[in-house]
């Protein structure tokens, strides 16, 4: 797959998209643009759509972008998918209430590129990307909806939650001109490469559990854990007052541990009641594990090396990258020291999200990447 | 009833009878209001029971995990004792075949120790030979020496009847003398010949007094020689009662040896006995602890099931909480 990504720092939306246009592939048969909030979005996309006709155009408002040096802020950030790569996305216009009016949409899109949803190895069908608008919470409800496609598991999905450079106030994604601030994007693709999927946690667990004793996984808040107010039990836990608690949402996120690998939840406010709000649902009678961060370089250059080393030839990678790990990152002043490690992969694009998605689940304080190529003798996606 | 049946009616205008009417209406109209009503009230307190049902099965399932991974816990915890009882075994069986490397060392230190004994007897019975045959052979020579006395005292007696026969041979020259000297000079050769024998008589009494000066320094010696045989002959049997002793106490090393080596091989065997008993016990922990590994495994699996089944309630509940929202138009007649 001939895969091209590029990114720019010009503040003038057409002059960033001519810049970033000029270095795509103009045989393009997928384009996908990741936005910062300075640009005006909906001129971006309707540029893209122009430039693009024959190919399908998604694009979507960040938290930070990932360009082929690593992580960027108030920037530009394309990636186009040439050769004989197929590809048909869809707007979902609502996410929300009714994702299930558009079922039938993506039933059609897939059976267009020649996926099969009634496989019985869907795994090997090929994968969608979705991009769900952020700050409305429904991105388990679409990532049911897109996975209610199929008849048998393992349709891979990867994607990530759109965002609006952490103004928490709108963030929009787009479908060839179309623009969306309450949708999601659906993307099926039918590769003419192999591709490899990694997940990468920085986190482990420090020991200390908390049992959900009170939540509203619909509204994403958990009111009581071990049967206190949640925002106070959490600070208790980790020797610090429920005031000061936002301050460790970063560095002390929770998760569940499920062989050996951890599913981190996000706290993502503390509300006036004393309940805590998270990206992502959580369940009365769960038990989380309180987490603590590892080496984020350290971890990164692993995670990367692994990644290279499956494949024999990569032509390009998407990554998704989570906001609170952004802004770890920055507080610590690591963009450089990472970047020295992402700018190794090549034709590397993403974005830094509100939430990231992979196959079934909705995760936190993750990244994930995506890498076309060819693989090496013995390994498999 | 179907519109052809309705059109028909209507053509051949026999008019509708009232249940006929009713029907009509239904058909054309579709749920009355109430009955719109109910179906939309049913259906959303499905809904509320089915998200009733899906939150309880979470919750449920959440509880499943928190089992499953007190379980893995509990198993890991296990698991660690048993690879450390393996551990531990295994260092009793290497200590005990250490043991047993120590015993076979010992033994075959014991087996030369035995033989070196053994030879060391036979030098000791060998020496007490030797040292009885020297003991005789001084024992002869003590009565050789005992002869030789006699016999030195038989020539001293021999030498006194030489001196008595010389005395009266003095005797008789002088009384030759005598009367040689009465008969004149006639008698003077005949007193030359006394005066001759005399002389004779008295170099053989001086001769017979170095002979016996001889004779006593023969004595003197031999009876020194007969001291010092006794001395040694006594060193001798000195030497023999040490030999003797010695002879004992070899005896005594044996039969220690012997114990050692019947000790010895009573540890050994106690100590092949623990070592085939441990490696009984080690293979069935080995077992014990495969055992475990594929349980492991199988709750590997089931954490892997539970999560699913966690992914598969998330879903549930995103499905239930649209079909709310659809109830919801439904009843409001809008989207």
């Amino acid at each position: 797959m001939e895969i091209k990504s590029f990114l720019t720092s010009n503040p003038d939306t057409k002059q960033a998209f001519q810049e970033v246009q000029a270095k795509l592939s103009p045989q393009a048969k997928a384009v996908i643009f990741f936005a910062s909030t300075i640009y005006d979005f909906q001129a971006l996309s309707t540029l893209f759509r122009d430039a693009f006709p024959n190919a399908e155009v998604m694009g979507l408002t960040t938290v930070g972008e990932l360009g082929p040096s690593g992580f960027s802020e108030k920037s530009l950030t394309a990636m186009s998918f040439a050769g004989a790569v197929k590809a048909k996305g869809v707007l979902i216009e609502d996410i929300v209430k009714y994702p299930m009016f558009y079922r039938d949409h993506l039933v059609e899109a897939a059976r267009q590129i020649g996926i099969n949803s009634s496989s019985t190895a869907p795994e090997r069908e090929g994968l969608g990307l979705v991009f769900p608008n952020g700050l409305v919470g429904a991105e388990e409800k679409m990532l049911s909806v897109v996975n209610s496609l199929f008849a048998h598991e393992g349709f891979p999905l990867f994607g990530g939650t759109a965002g609006d450079d952490a103004k928490f106030e709108k963030t929009q994604v787009s479908y060839q001109g179309q623009v969306s601030h309450t949708g999601g994007l659906v993307m099926f693709i039918k590769p003419d490469t192999a591709f490899h999927i990694a997940k990468e946690n920085i986190f482990t667990p420090n020991g200390k559990t908390m049992k959900i004793t009170k939540a509203d996984p619909s509204a994403r808040i958990v009111y009581e854990f071990n049967g206190q107010p949640a925002a106070s039990e959490y600070a208790r836990v980790l020797g610090t007052s429920a005031g000061e608690l936002s301050r460790y949402f970063m560095t002390n996120p929770l998760g569940r541990v499920v062989n050996e690998e951890v599913y981190i939840a996000s706290p993502f406010d503390v509300l006036p009641g004393g309940g805590v709000k998270f990206y992502c649902q959580l369940f009365e009678g769960m038990t989380v594990d309180v987490l603590t961060p590892k080496d984020p370089v350290a971890t990164i250059r692993q995670t990367l090396d692994t990644f290279r080393g499956r494949f024999a030839r990569l032509d390009g990678v998407l990554a998704i990258n989570c906001i609170l790990r952004k802004l770890q990152f920055q507080n610590d002043r690591l963009f450089p020291a990472l970047n020295g490690h992402l700018e190794k992969l090549p034709n590397l694009g993403g974005f830094c999200s509100y939430g990231e998605q992979l196959n079934r689940t909705q995760l936190n304080q993750t990244l994930v990447l995506l890498g076309f190529g060819t693989l090496r003798q013995g390994e498999s996606a | 009833m179907n519109v052809l049946t309705l059109l028909t009616s209507m053509k051949t205008k026999h008019g509708l009878t009232e249940p006929q009417k009713a029907e009509v209406l239904e058909t054309f109209q579709g749920l009355s209001e109430s009955e719109y009503t109910n179906v939309v009230k049913s259906l959303g307190d499905l809904i509320g029971l089915l998200d009733q049902s899906t939150s309880k099965n979470s919750a449920k399932d959440s509880e499943l995990m928190d089992q499953v991974a007190l379980l893995k816990s509990d198993m890991t915890e296990q698991n660690g004792r048993l690879n450390r009882s393996v551990e531990n075994i295994r260092q009793i069986v290497d200590q005990t075949e250490g043991v047993t490397s120590i015993t076979r060392e010992v033994e075959q230190q014991s087996e030369q120790n035995y033989e070196v004994i053994v030879e060391g007897g036979r030098s000791v019975d060998a020496l007490s030979a030797e040292i009885d045959s020297l003991k005789a052979i001084f024992n002869q020579f003590r009565a050789s020496i005992q002869m030789l006395k006699s016999e030195v005292s038989s020539i001293s007696n021999f030498a006194s009847t030489i001196q008595e026969i010389a005395n009266q041979t003095n005797l008789l020259a002088l009384n030759a003398s005598i009367e040689a000297a009465r008969a004149g000079e006639q008698g003077r050769g005949f007193a030359v010949v006394a005066q001759e024998v005399r002389k004779l008589a008295d170099q053989s009494k001086s001769a017979l007094q170095e002979i016996d000066g001889k004779v006593q320094e023969v004595t003197a010696n031999v009876d020194e020689l007969d001291q010092d045989f006794a001395r040694k002959t006594s060193a001798v049997d000195e030497v023999i009662e040490a030999s003797n002793r010695t002879k004992d106490v070899f005896a005594r090393i044996l039969e220690t040896e012997e114990n050692l080596r019947s000790s010895m091989s009573r540890i050994k065997g106690v100590n092949d006995h623990i070592v085939s008993d441990l490696t009984g016990f080690s293979v069935s922990l080995d077992q014990v602890l495969q055992g475990f590994l594929q349980s492991d495994q199988r709750i590997g699996h089931l954490y892997r099931l539970s999560q699913d089944k966690f992914t598969f309630s998330t879903e549930t509940f995103a499905y239930t909480s649209q079909l709310g929202d659809l109830a919801e138009a439904l009843r409001n007649r809008q989207v």
